[in-house]
């Protein structure tokens, strides 16, 4: 009895807390001449970034450039989170190699990585790597496609064209089908739908191959101290990438491998006893409970991924806590909109990729 | 033959890299004046020490800075004083009061010490006063989080759970700013409290947040017939948390809170992002001084040995802990 009388109380004092803090959170803004509200994202920037997805300039509202640094966070956390994966599978797949000398050099390599800072890393590859390449008229070239210098790399870039369209709609309709699984395990037998998966899925493959052959490929042509044509990847964004990966992969490569030594022993007997050879066994029987058993620590690492793409304020590549946390705040001074905005959406997209996991975790069961 | 390729790589620039860092190189007890660009400069590293360790304290003041690190990490030893009992309240209270001598002594302003501002501040000194600071502050707070976390009332479920999720849900650098730039607004006179208290403010919450998973994790596997068991004997809420649950659970979760602590090392450098110099943040400074260019290498290597060296120690003790708990765990019956 006595406990409800606290909690009512409790509750009461925490809602005037509530209020206070809001009453005086508004009082102090208001002294500063800064009116509480989301008008301010319709005014004008005034600044530029240095690489976006859309076109922006500093005529451009603060919505526009919030935005930009969006798409930027999702391109850079995509990109990092793909190479991370890649390169987390080979470490783990060395690290349990049967021979020592690979081992060790998995290990050391991963030690290394997972106990030295992300700034610190970042900072090296952006000051030491990145920054360190030839000026614009010393160029590395790799090949015809790409061009490496102080200020970016430039990729062949790219055109759409009717075609290319075409061939990457029906890429994505053949890639589809191929991924779906329940639908045609109903429609046929087992033997028949590996065929058919695999028709689909190298129909695809080939679908994306005739894309890129027929899109209008932009090279980048170095003249004088200007490139002209390709997609400049700024420094920032080649360091930030790279940094990201690897310290990501380092963890990933712990959770793959982790999830690969929880697979219990009796299973690869089992298999031997049943007569399947090593890598049939590590296809339909170990591979599949050890990716289940990785998912959990693989979500929580793509969320931290997401969440240290944040670091591009200390390089100063626009992503969202750069431009809008950052720069916009500086600006505007409207700090509560702002950093709410900005934790909103980065709350978003950690909760979001920790849903999916947690769906894909519940849909493996089930299968 | 991947194998081949690394080793080739391996030693292809392994000699390159030996001649570089050691033969080469100019030596930190060498003699010599200034570096001949050969090989790498340690010399650079020995000049530059003291502003790595104390950042730009006058230099006067810096025995101050000196007792400071002792107090900040003597309170690990008192849980060695002998015929000491209540170990851990001591060792709290030890912690508690070794942090605050330590912001004390660092900022001066009473007993006769002369006041230096917090944005003198620097390095060394720095990271070791943030890391410490938000490990303690981590581990009582995370406690009552995780308690909360698992409350009856709905208001501290509800409370708990949001402060935690918003908390890990966002990057370090967001919570940050947060602290920085809404502290000052929500709190009345905030305009004094100075950009370094709230820095510690900032990473202290952060830290609290993911201390707070690591407890509730620990919590759960202890078995409830244990907190059943301790209400039947008549012990309260809080003897029963205080006496049964939380020593069984602690001790469970210890391997995961050093890695939690090594998490917070690492992310301590942040805060050069806000511009607090830690660390980092001083031998980025150097690396841009105009004086000694070209020796980022030295400089990147130095801080990356040393954070390498703490974190993997602490990752090794963390790893023995673990074995030890699973053979303590197995070998009971």
């Amino acid at each position: 009895m006595r406990r409800d009388g606290i909690e009512y109380g409790v509750y009461v004092a925490t809602a005037c807390a509530v209020a206070a803090l809001a009453v005086m959170a508004i009082f102090t803004l208001r002294t500063r001449g800064i009116h509480a509200g989301f008008g301010f994202l319709w005014d004008t920037a005034g600044f530029d970034v240095s690489f976006g997805l859309i076109p922006y300039d500093a005529t451009k509202s603060y919505a526009r450039a919030f935005l930009v640094g969006l798409l930027n966070t999702l391109v850079v956390s995509a990109l990092a989170i793909a190479l991370a994966t890649g390169l987390g599978l080979g470490l783990a797949i060395a690290r349990l190699s049967e021979d020592p000398p690979l081992r060790t050099l998995a290990t050391a390599a991963t030690e290394l990585i997972r106990n030295t800072p992300l700034l610190l890393q970042l900072f090296v590859w952006y000051f030491m790597v990145f920054g360190a390449l030839p000026p614009v008229r010393q160029s590395l070239h790799l090949g015809s496609f790409a061009l490496l210098n102080n200020r970016g790399i430039v990729v062949a870039a790219p055109g759409m064209n009717p075609v290319v369209l075409l061939c990457l709609a029906a890429a994505a309709a053949s890639i589809l089908t191929a991924t779906m699984e329940r639908r045609l395990s109903m429609a046929i037998g087992l033997f028949r739908r590996a065929v058919v998966r695999t028709a689909f899925a190298t129909a695809g493959a080939l679908l994306l191959l005739a894309a890129a052959a027929f899109a209008d490929w932009e090279l980048p042509i170095q003249r004088g101290f200007n490139v002209t044509g390709g997609l400049t990847l700024p420094p920032e964004f080649a360091a930030l990438v790279t940094a990201l990966a690897i310290y990501a992969a380092a963890f990933i490569g712990e959770a793959f491998r982790s999830g690969f030594v929880s697979v219990p022993a009796g299973q690869w007997e089992a298999a031997q006893s049943l007569g399947l050879g090593r890598f049939a066994t590590l296809r339909l029987i170990i591979l599949p409970q050890a990716v289940r058993a990785a998912l959990p620590a693989l979500g929580n690492q793509f969320v931290n991924v997401v969440k240290a793409s944040s670091l591009a304020a200390a390089v100063g590549f626009p992503d969202l806590m750069q431009v809008f946390g950052k720069t916009t705040l500086n600006q505007t001074g409207q700090a509560v909109e702002v950093i709410g905005i900005t934790m909103a959406v980065y709350l978003a997209i950690s909760l979001g990729i920790s849903g999916l996991v947690h769906r894909s975790e519940a849909r493996h069961w089930r299968a | 033959m991947l194998l081949a390729v690394i080793l080739a790589a391996g030693i292809f620039l392994g000699p390159k890299l030996f001649r570089w860092a050691v033969f080469d190189a100019v030596l930190p007890w060498s003699e010599a004046a200034s570096c001949d660009g050969r090989g790498a400069c340690w010399l650079f590293i020995r000049e530059r020490l003291p502003q790595f360790i104390y950042g730009f304290y006058p230099a006067p003041s810096r025995w101050r800075l000196d007792l400071a690190f002792l107090l900040l990490f003597g309170w690990l030893l008192v849980p060695l004083l002998p015929g000491l009992r209540r170990k851990t309240a001591g060792t709290i209270a030890g912690a508690a009061i070794g942090i605050a001598a330590a912001f004390v002594l660092a900022a001066g302003g009473v007993f006769g010490l002369a006041s230096v501002e917090t944005d003198q501040w620097g390095g060394l000194f720095v990271t070791a006063l943030l890391s410490i600071t938000a490990m303690v502050v981590s581990l009582p707070a995370g406690i009552v989080l995780a308690l909360g976390r698992q409350a009856d009332s709905p208001l501290w479920r509800g409370l708990a759970n949001m402060t935690v999720e918003v908390i890990r849900g966002v990057p370090l650098l967001a919570i940050l700013f947060m602290a920085v730039v809404l502290l000052p607004l929500f709190v009345p006179g905030g305009e004094g409290i100075g950009l370094f208290t709230r820095v510690v403010v900032g990473l202290c919450l952060y830290a609290s947040a993911y201390m707070a998973e690591v407890v509730r994790g620990a919590l759960r596997t202890i078995p409830t017939g244990q907190a059943e068991a301790a209400r039947a004997l008549g012990l309260g809420y809080w003897r029963c948390l205080s006496l049964v649950v939380l020593p069984q659970a602690l001790r469970a979760a210890l391997p995961n809170i050093v890695s939690t602590f090594i998490q917070m090392l690492k992310d301590s450098t942040l805060v050069l992002v806000v511009g607090v110099f830690d660390l980092l943040g001083v031998v980025q400074l150097t690396v841009a001084d105009p004086k000694w260019n070209g020796y980022s290498a030295e400089a990147y290597l130095f801080a990356g040995l040393f954070f390498f060296a703490i974190c993997f120690s602490l990752s090794r003790v963390a790893a023995r802990m673990e074995r030890h708990l699973d053979n303590k765990r197995t070998s009971s019956t």
